[in-house]
């Protein structure tokens, strides 16, 4: 009975334990072979947890063996998993393992991506240097939300739009809802039509070399020409930048007149100068406004004009007469005999002014007698106040006279 | 204290003669094999004579799984996935229910046999001839169970099937194409070999217990009705614990 006790009891703990372990045994199959252990940290594990898948391009080579987290604060990836691959899987160290979502429902596995294929291969207890942790479930929602708020707002300017264009408002409002617009705007495109197929003739004759611009593209020695063009335009710009330069440094006429501050208020005083005789002859003062603006000095100035044509024809007439040796002093000029007695009467004036200067006669007396002098010079002076009166009378007369003169 | 003691001890016995009676049943499979016409016979009741129950049983809960799980589904706008339903039926439903069928009709009966033989002294009177009663009566029972355990359990999901894509086309109108064609999708090798193994597992236990009860049968007619009784009700609650851990062992391998 003792035995048959022990037995029994014996294989109920057996099965009590087989009972037992099923609970904690999860992904058998990688248990029951050989493998080898690999470490992964990661700033947060989200729902990953023991016993959970581990894929190499999506096929399961492994499961999450252990998962410790460390306490201390500043560590930056404080969540460790080992990992547990099978021996036929070999892991490098550019791989990347990457902790994914396994549905839409939650879960979680570790993904490893493949990295360089000449990378060292990972042995037993070594960590894969580089992972990532993909979005959660909330953060992908949370991205979503955001994105479809986005879309929303994006769908209320298109709404606005749209409402816009039913009312007519805007170009293709106007497009779809007034014919004028669209008959203008079919032109245009017409128009539009029309200067691109010009342009293309256009760039059709430029390859062809056709035209000025044309050969400036194709011709190499219109190139050329160009090019020596632009040299010159470059030696000009240079100059110009000297010229520059020395007006700058107030050499030169220009430069000084930049510089220099006297010749400046020179300007300034003449520029004042010009303008108060341009208000001068505004006003109509002085003689020049006047004959400017005075139409009746004016109607004198013609008349003296045509006198001074007539004194002018005269003239011609006494030089023409002159060259005939027509006259006194046509004669003098072109007969010896003439010329013989001017000697003589200058001889003989001569002689009259010796004796004038030795006082004989009337003129001498004059010249040498202080009395008869101040006889004359009385005289004079009042023949000069006689003038002036008649000048002051008879300006016109004057002016004329003076512009005679001139002539 | 010392009834819970006593209760220990007569667990302790009790797993004790279940662990010896397999493993002398175990270890006369030979035995059992040569004498083929037993063997044979106990399969034709086993099997054969089985075949209705199993598939009336079968196809109604089929129908009933279907218009259940189409309910639920129709909800959620999802019944085209009811297709899906077939994968509960192979895995779970067909294997557990065609257990619970069997261990009603053949455990009961096995325990009846052989408790009737008991208590008749037919036992005692093999012993005597030289007849090994294990190897004559429980090793020809427990091969046939575990021989047409899984064949019984893939007639009801057949059946099963047939009455569920006939309830998904009544219910929900996914014709029986489209819920044959998801059903086909996701039906993997690995999920038939689990429910074979349960079939497997739970035949074995329907023969064990069976045969357990009917060699423990004592007390005349009274003695037999109640090792038929606790047969069946010892089977259910090991076929449905066995359920449990046999699953968990499956998916975890």
């Amino acid at each position: 009975m003792g035995r048959k006790v022990l037995v029994g009891f014996v294989l109920l703990g057996a099965l009590f334990i087989f009972g037992l372990a099923t609970f904690y045994v999860e992904n058998l199959q990688f248990y029951l072979g050989k493998g080898y252990r690999l470490k992964a940290r990661f700033p947060i594990a989200q729902t990953l947890d023991k016993g959970d898948i581990v894929r190499l391009a999506g096929v399961p080579v492994g499961t999450v063996e252990k998962l410790t987290v460390d306490t201390e604060l500043d560590t930056p990836n404080p969540v460790e998993a080992t990992l547990w691959i099978e021996d036929q899987y070999q892991i490098r160290e550019k791989d990347v393992a990457i902790i994914k979502i396994s549905t839409l429902f939650g879960g979680n596995y570790i993904s490893i991506r493949r990295g360089d294929p000449e990378a060292a291969v990972l042995q037993n207890g070594d960590e894969i240097p580089t992972t990532e942790v993909a979005p959660s479930i909330t953060q992908v929602i949370q991205q979503s939300t955001d994105t479809m708020e986005e879309i929303s707002s994006a769908f209320e300017d298109v709404r606005s739009v749209v409402d816009d264009i039913r009312e007519g408002k805007g170009a293709l409002g106007k497009l779809m809802k007034d014919d004028e617009f669209y008959d203008n705007l079919n032109a245009t495109v017409s128009e539009a039509r029309e200067a691109v197929s010009s342009l293309k003739k256009a760039s059709d004759r430029l390859e062809k070399g056709e035209g000025v611009l044309g050969k400036l593209l194709m011709d190499d020695k219109m190139a050329q020409d160009v090019q020596t063009i632009t040299a010159d335009a470059r030696d000009l710009a240079a100059s110009l930048k000297s010229i520059s330069a020395d007006l700058e440094n107030g050499r030169g006429a220009i430069g000084q007149m930049l510089k220099d501050e006297t010749l400046y208020s020179d300007l300034k005083e003449s520029i004042n100068t010009i303008k108060e005789t341009a208000e001068l002859f505004k006003d109509g003062k002085g003689v020049l406004p006047q004959l400017l603006q005075d139409e009746e000095m004016a109607a004198d100035l013609k008349a003296l004009t045509t006198d001074a044509r007539d004194v002018a024809s005269n003239l011609r007439e006494v030089s023409q007469k002159l060259e005939e040796g027509q006259g006194s002093l046509g004669q003098l000029l072109s007969s010896d005999e003439a010329y013989q007695k001017l000697v003589s009467s200058l001889d003989d004036l001569n002689e009259f002014t010796a004796s004038m200067a030795k006082g004989e006669g009337t003129l001498g007396k004059l010249m040498k007698d202080e009395k008869l002098y101040k006889q004359v010079s009385q005289l004079v002076d009042d023949l000069q106040a006689m003038l002036d009166t008649y000048r002051d009378q008879s300006p016109v007369i004057s002016l004329a006279g003076a512009v005679f003169g001139a002539f | 204290m010392s009834r819970i003691l006593a209760y220990g001890e007569t667990l302790c016995c009790a797993a004790a003669d279940v662990g010896e009676l397999t493993w002398d049943s175990v270890r006369h499979f030979g035995e059992a094999v040569r004498r083929h016409k037993l063997l044979t016979k106990q399969c034709l009741e086993a099997g054969n004579r089985s075949l209705l129950v199993v598939a009336v049983f079968g196809l109604f809960v089929g129908l009933i799984l279907v218009l259940y799980g189409a309910d639920q589904l129709q909800r959620f706008g999802q019944q085209k996935f009811i297709g899906l339903t077939g994968l509960a039926i192979v895995v779970e439903f067909g294997p557990v229910f065609t257990a619970f069928i069997l261990a009603g009709r053949i455990g009961s009966a096995y325990a009846a046999e052989i408790g009737t033989m008991r208590v008749s002294e037919e036992i005692d009177a093999l012993h005597s001839m030289g007849v090994n009663p294990v190897a004559y009566l429980a090793s020809p029972r427990l091969i046939a169970c575990m021989l047409l355990t899984p064949a019984l359990v893939i007639f009801a999901d057949f059946f099963a099937m047939l009455g569920g894509a006939f309830m998904a086309w009544v219910s929900v109108r996914v014709t029986p194409n489209q819920f044959f064609q998801l059903f086909w999708q996701h039906l993997t090798v690995e999920e038939m070999t689990r429910s074979m193994v349960k079939a497997v597992a739970f035949g074995a236990i329907i023969a064990i217990t069976g045969c357990y009860h009917g060699f423990k049968t004592t007390g005349g007619a009274e003695g037999v009705g109640r090792s038929t009784t606790q047969s069946v009700v010892h089977s259910l609650l090991a076929i449905l614990v066995a359920d449990y851990f046999i699953s968990k062992l499956l998916l975890a391998i």
